[in-house]
């Protein structure tokens, strides 16, 4: 099992996120934007972060930049998952440090597919 | 008074105002083989329309408004109803 | 996962951010260049458009983004918002919020989404300028198309295809001779919009460009005319304009959404009818125009159609065929001429083709299939999703990127490459990189994956998903470019984003589940302790019930003590009974306050809609106002909180449309041309107080009771006797209006009476202060609470009633001989004051019994007076949730109510107002 940080602003998203990666068997904290997601992040080992890219106080490119220039999770995978499709939203993705991009509404057989080969499946 | 309620024929004519639903319909409900005469009908209010959308009464003479009885005819359903209505 | 659930979550969270915007555009009038309020706006846009992806609804998402753009632009300075602009802005808002309410109910939008959707997505657009870029692919239709496809005009709705021949033709001659788009329009006029003073016929008949019109009943006429109420509204209009969208769209401004508004190409307006005649012939015409088409020759299509038409005639399907290919190669522009491709094809088959593209790509566009920029489709191998993972480190080490932010990349796509289980076979890459400060190295061996070079041999699984990547690289056929965007599921054709399917083929149908029903998984055990819960009404009102209950089931205890001692004389068991029972009314009561305070919601949520309410208002009366609200975090119940949103909509109306004053006669009686309307709340420890006021022109007591005398409301006598304060309240009578005329603003039928009325059904009290020349404020009194009051019984004439404990001052004794009659009236001298009795006998018309040497007074105080009751006995005080009376009972306005007592019996509630006022 792997722990797993699902930051967006968006309850639903969240909700419909949480249910697909909880399903998996992995363990869920969610966090409304970048700052809560970094004070959240502190002293534990994570899998993966699902990362929105429009949020207030702290944007996902933000988020993704100070993990990548912090030390605790700088090497911690990220998908950002963004309402945006422009290759220029993929650009400053791929600028930020992200490892991966999905364009919301994200299948949910897509966003599994992704979550089991950058954090395992717990056999069930 | 735009609404004339006659013994057979009812006549409509220049702007029909909504007070006239009420006596129209009561004198369609009496003549049940009355017709209508719109000729110089301009505008009935919608509640006038209503009433000869609803009774289909037959039409003695059509709108000289072409517009008016483009639309108001195929509403009443003029057509069919006129041969049943006929002797 | 249950998919119910998500809608939910997705209607409240989308409820709360419409709510927060629609306060938000407010200001965003006064204070256009506040970024942060744009900020906000563009964010809450965003997160519903992002959200409703989840679901099938193209209309709410399309209309959503278009707001959304509209605020980019004004992020970006492109764009100024003026009034209408966010009048625009707020219909949009309220549409969505109309269409979260369908969602909730039907689970699905109604009728004529698409259409208003398309409407409202064209009038927002059409503030940026530019040419509206319908149907994007933002219900996941498909990705890349934004920029490459030709802009598809929205289809219009599907009554406008089924129209008789006649009835599109002349709406393609109007549109083509005034060079406008067609609009179509379904008009659906209120029911009761005749008492308004409205003639929606007469709206139908001035619309802009009205080159079709059709009336229709919505329901079926009533067999026996006895049964047609002429005053009830029951029809439909459709209409095609010839003419811009926002003149028609303006012209139906009143109707609110009783009218679907679409613009649409008058392409659409070309299909063929009638029966084909399948000769021949129509083959060799058809290749004959075809000719002309490939070789893009619009006059000469024209010709050879006219000719065509000339030579054969008649009616049926191929005549229509060229009758309308003529029409459209007169137009000849590259969409009339796609168009005519289909129906050359039409003319040729006996039927229009359905592509299925139609849906998506316009009248005239064929699109290429698929995949724009030639990517390969994904979903080849076993496991893609490794693969593209796998091509998006690459992609990313590929993006130049900040300094400080280099090391953390690297490491974070090594940490990926370790999970697909090649860490062992980059690692050297890996290390170069680090070493050289330079990615390219791992960029080169991951392409070398990819193209499978290096793939034979040494395979080593050694993380968890090995066999998934070995199989996925050992699968790489020669379409997989090297480095190709991971398209599959970035790039958002397929099968990441494409299950929404085409713009508008979800049209009607419910949402799909987004995602199969899943059970969560394990629950993780560090997770955080959720501290707030969101709870479903119906479930606290449920609760609330119980709660009822259990005090009905607790109140029965005293009779239950009372028998055991007179009954079965058993007194210890009737003490100990009482004894639970005083433990049960604690407990109970606390259980109460504990739910009580769950229901209680701030009076903001009434107060926000007024905001928007004083500037339509003020907009329409053309007299500036300016709103100001105070204390509106103030708490109540919610039913009460509800039930006032009624009520203070009409005084606000009141207020605006009575009160305040034109602008030149408010300057001229010397004050400020702005009016003020208040909205002031208060809360105190049992109740709140609601006060509306102005500062408009007040009311004139003489007035009012000369007024009232001339409807009959009061008499002679009474014309004299009212003060001035008495004479106010006169506005509260049934059957009187203070206005001459019946506005367009408060003249829809609720008087001040209503209002007296709904505030009074939830146990309120309203009063009205007014000076002349300075303004009026009306006040309510509220509950705090409507849910369970507290009654206290009182016996007459061997009847049991229930007096609400509010009202009670005292109960009190006094000797008979105290009570003493002043002509024919009681009183009885309490605390030095002289109060009126009344006996509850008499008012009620039962039978009195014999006078006893002491009257049981029950002294009350109602609307400011202190009036004593006379009683045969006082009983205990109970709570009881009151139950309105139904039926014919509701005619008896000396009750309040009913209530069911612990013994099953059914107490009635009186109403002192009512009781006392008639003697």
């Amino acid at each position: 099992m792997a722990r797993v940080m699902i930051v967006d602003d968006a309850v639903t998203v969240r909700m419909y996120h949480r249910e697909l990666v909880e399903a998996l068997g992995h363990q869920v904290v969610e966090a409304e934007n970048g700052i809560e997601a970094l004070e959240k992040a502190l002293g534990a080992d994570w899998g993966l972060f699902l990362v929105d890219v429009n949020m207030p106080k702290m944007d996902g490119y933000r988020l993704v930049r100070e993990m990548r220039a912090g030390e605790e999770l700088r090497a911690v995978p990220v998908v950002m998952v963004s309402t945006e499709a422009g290759p220029g939203d993929r650009e400053q993705a791929w600028a930020a440090g992200a490892n991966f991009y999905l364009v919301k509404p994200v299948r949910p057989e897509t966003l599994q597919a992704v979550v089991r080969a950058l954090a395992g499946e717990v056999a069930s | 008074m735009p609404v004339k309620l006659g013994k057979k024929v009812a006549t409509l004519e220049g702007v029909c105002a909504v007070e006239e639903a009420e006596p129209l319909l009561a004198w369609l409900r009496e003549h049940p083989r009355g017709r209508v005469n719109l000729a110089r009908l301009e505008h009935p209010h919608t509640a006038v329309l209503q009433v000869l959308m609803a009774l289909g009464p037959a039409v003695s003479a059509p709108p000289k408004d072409r517009e008016l009885a483009a639309w108001l005819l195929p509403a009443m359903g003029a057509g069919e109803r006129e041969e049943a209505a006929a002797p | 996962m249950s998919t119910q659930a998500l809608l939910e979550q997705f209607i409240s969270e989308s409820r709360e951010l419409l709510e927060a915007a629609g306060s938000r555009f407010l200001e965003l009038e006064s204070r256009p260049d506040d970024p942060e309020l744009v900020n906000d706006l563009f964010r809450a846009m965003h997160t519903i458009k992002g959200n409703s992806g989840l679901f099938e609804i193209p209309a709410l998402t399309r209309t959503v983004h278009a707001a959304e753009d509209v605020l980019v632009a004004v992020r970006e300075g492109r764009l100024r918002l003026g009034p209408d602009e966010v009048d625009l802005l707020l219909d949009a808002m309220d549409q969505v919020g109309v269409w979260l309410d369908e969602l909730e109910r039907d689970g699905r939008l109604g009728e004529g989404a698409d259409e208003a959707g398309d409407a409202l997505a064209a009038r927002l657009r059409a503030l940026l300028g530019g040419p509206a870029p319908a149907a994007d692919g933002e219900a996941g239709g498909g990705g890349g198309r934004g920029e490459a496809a030709p802009a598809a005009p929205a289809p219009p709705p599907e009554w406008v295809a089924a129209l008789p021949g006649r009835a599109r033709a002349a709406a393609w001659e109007a549109a083509a001779a005034a060079g406008t788009p067609c609009v179509a329009v379904g008009y659906e006029p209120d029911e009761n919009c005749f008492f308004a003073g409205d003639d929606p016929l007469q709206t139908v008949r001035s619309a802009p460009g009205l080159a079709w019109l059709e009336v229709a009943p919505r329901e079926p006429w009533p067999d026996d005319p006895g049964a047609l109420d002429p005053f009830r509204c029951v029809l439909r209009f459709r209409l095609l304009c010839a003419a811009e969208p926002e003149a028609v769209a303006g012209h139906f401004q009143y109707a609110g959404d009783e009218a679907r508004i679409a613009a649409f190409d008058p392409l659409w307006l070309a299909v063929p009818e009638g029966e084909p005649q399948g000769d021949a012939l129509w083959g060799e015409v058809a290749d004959d125009l075809q000719a002309a088409l490939d070789a893009g020759d619009a006059a000469a299509l024209r010709a050879r159609a006219g000719v065509a038409l000339e030579a054969q005639g008649g009616e049926g399907w191929e005549p229509d065929c060229l009758r309308w290919i003529a029409r459209l190669a007169a137009r000849g522009d590259g969409a009339a001429l796609a168009r005519v491709a289909l129906l050359v094809e039409a003319l040729r088959s006996g039927r229009l083709p359905e592509d299925g593209s139609e849906a998506d790509t316009g009248p005239g566009g064929r699109e290429p299939a698929q995949a724009p920029d030639g990517a390969a489709p994904a979903g080849a191998g076993p496991d893609p999703t490794a693969r593209e993972l796998l091509a998006a480190q690459a992609e990313m080490l590929r993006t130049p990127c900040a300094a400080e932010v280099w090391d953390g990349r690297l490491a974070a796509a090594r940490a990926v490459c370790g999970r697909l289980g090649l860490a062992a076979r980059l690692e050297p890459a890996f290390a170069e990189a680090r070493a050289r400060r330079d990615a390219r190295p791992v960029i080169e061996a991951i392409e070398g994956l990819l193209e499978g070079g290096e793939a034979a041999g040494e395979a080593h699984a050694e993380a968890r998903a090995p066999a998934a990547a070995e199989a996925a690289l050992a699968d790489a056929g020669p379409q997989a470019a090297p480095a190709a965007p991971p398209r599959s599921a970035a790039g958002g054709t397929a099968p990441g984003a494409g299950h929404a399917g085409p713009d508008g083929a979800g049209r009607g149908a419910a949402p799909p589940p987004p995602a199969p029903d899943r059970a969560p998984g394990g629950e993780g055990g560090g997770r955080p302790r959720i501290r707030t819960l969101k709870v479903d009404l119906g479930r606290i009102d449920a609760l609330m019930e119980l709660v009822g209950e259990l005090v009905v089931a607790k109140n029965a205890l005293p009779y239950l003590a009372r028998r055991a001692e007179e009954v079965h004389g058993a007194r210890e068991l009737a003490r100990e009974i009482k004894a639970q029972h005083a433990v049960l009314h604690r407990v109970t009561e606390s259980l109460q306050a504990a739910v009580m305070q769950v229901r209680m919601i701030p009076l903001s949520h009434v107060f926000q809609r007024f905001p928007r309410l004083v500037r339509d208002l003020s907009r329409r009366l053309g007299r500036p106002i300016r709103l100001v609200i105070e204390g509106e975090e103030a708490e109540a119940d919610k039913n009460v909180v509800e039930d006032l949103a009624e009520p203070l909509v009409h005084l606000i109306r009141n207020a605006c449309d009575h009160g305040i004053e034109p602008p030149e006669e408010r300057e001229a009686a010397g004050k400020p041309r702005e009016g003020t309307v208040r909205l002031r709340a208060e809360a105190h420890d049992d109740h709140v107080t609601i006060e509306v006021s102005d500062d408009g022109r007040g009311m004139d007591p003489a007035v009012l009771r000369r007024k009232a005398y001339e409807k009959g409301i009061i008499s002679e006598a009474e014309l004299e006797a009212l003060d001035d304060q008495a004479a106010l309240q006169l506005v509260f009578a049934p059957g009187f209006s203070t206005a001459e005329r019946v506005s367009d603003v408060s003249g829809r039928g609720v008087g001040m009476d209503a209002v007296r009325a709904m505030v009074r059904r939830v146990g309120g009290e309203v009063r009205v202060r007014s000076t002349p020349g300075a303004g009026t404020t009306v006040r309510l009194v509220l509950p705090l609470s409507v849910a369970v009051s507290q009654v206290m019984i009182v016996e007459a004439g061997g009847q049991h009633f229930g007096v609400p404990v509010e009202l009670i001052r005292e109960t009190v004794r006094v000797p008979a001989g105290e009570i003493h009659r002043v002509k024919d009236r009681e009183a009885v001298v309490l605390r030095d004051r002289l109060v009126p009795v009344h006996r509850l006998h008499r008012l009620l018309g039962l039978e009195e019994g014999e006078r006893p040497e002491e009257e049981a007074l029950l002294v009350v105080r109602v609307d400011g007076e202190t009036a004593a009751l006379v009683v045969d006995r006082f009983h205990e005080g109970v709570d009881v949730i009151q139950k309105p009376l139904e039926g014919v009972m509701a005619r008896f306005t000396i009750y309040s109510g009913t209530a069911l007592l612990g013994d099953g019996r059914v107490l009635l509630i009186l109403n002192l107002r009512e009781l006392l006022r008639c003697p």
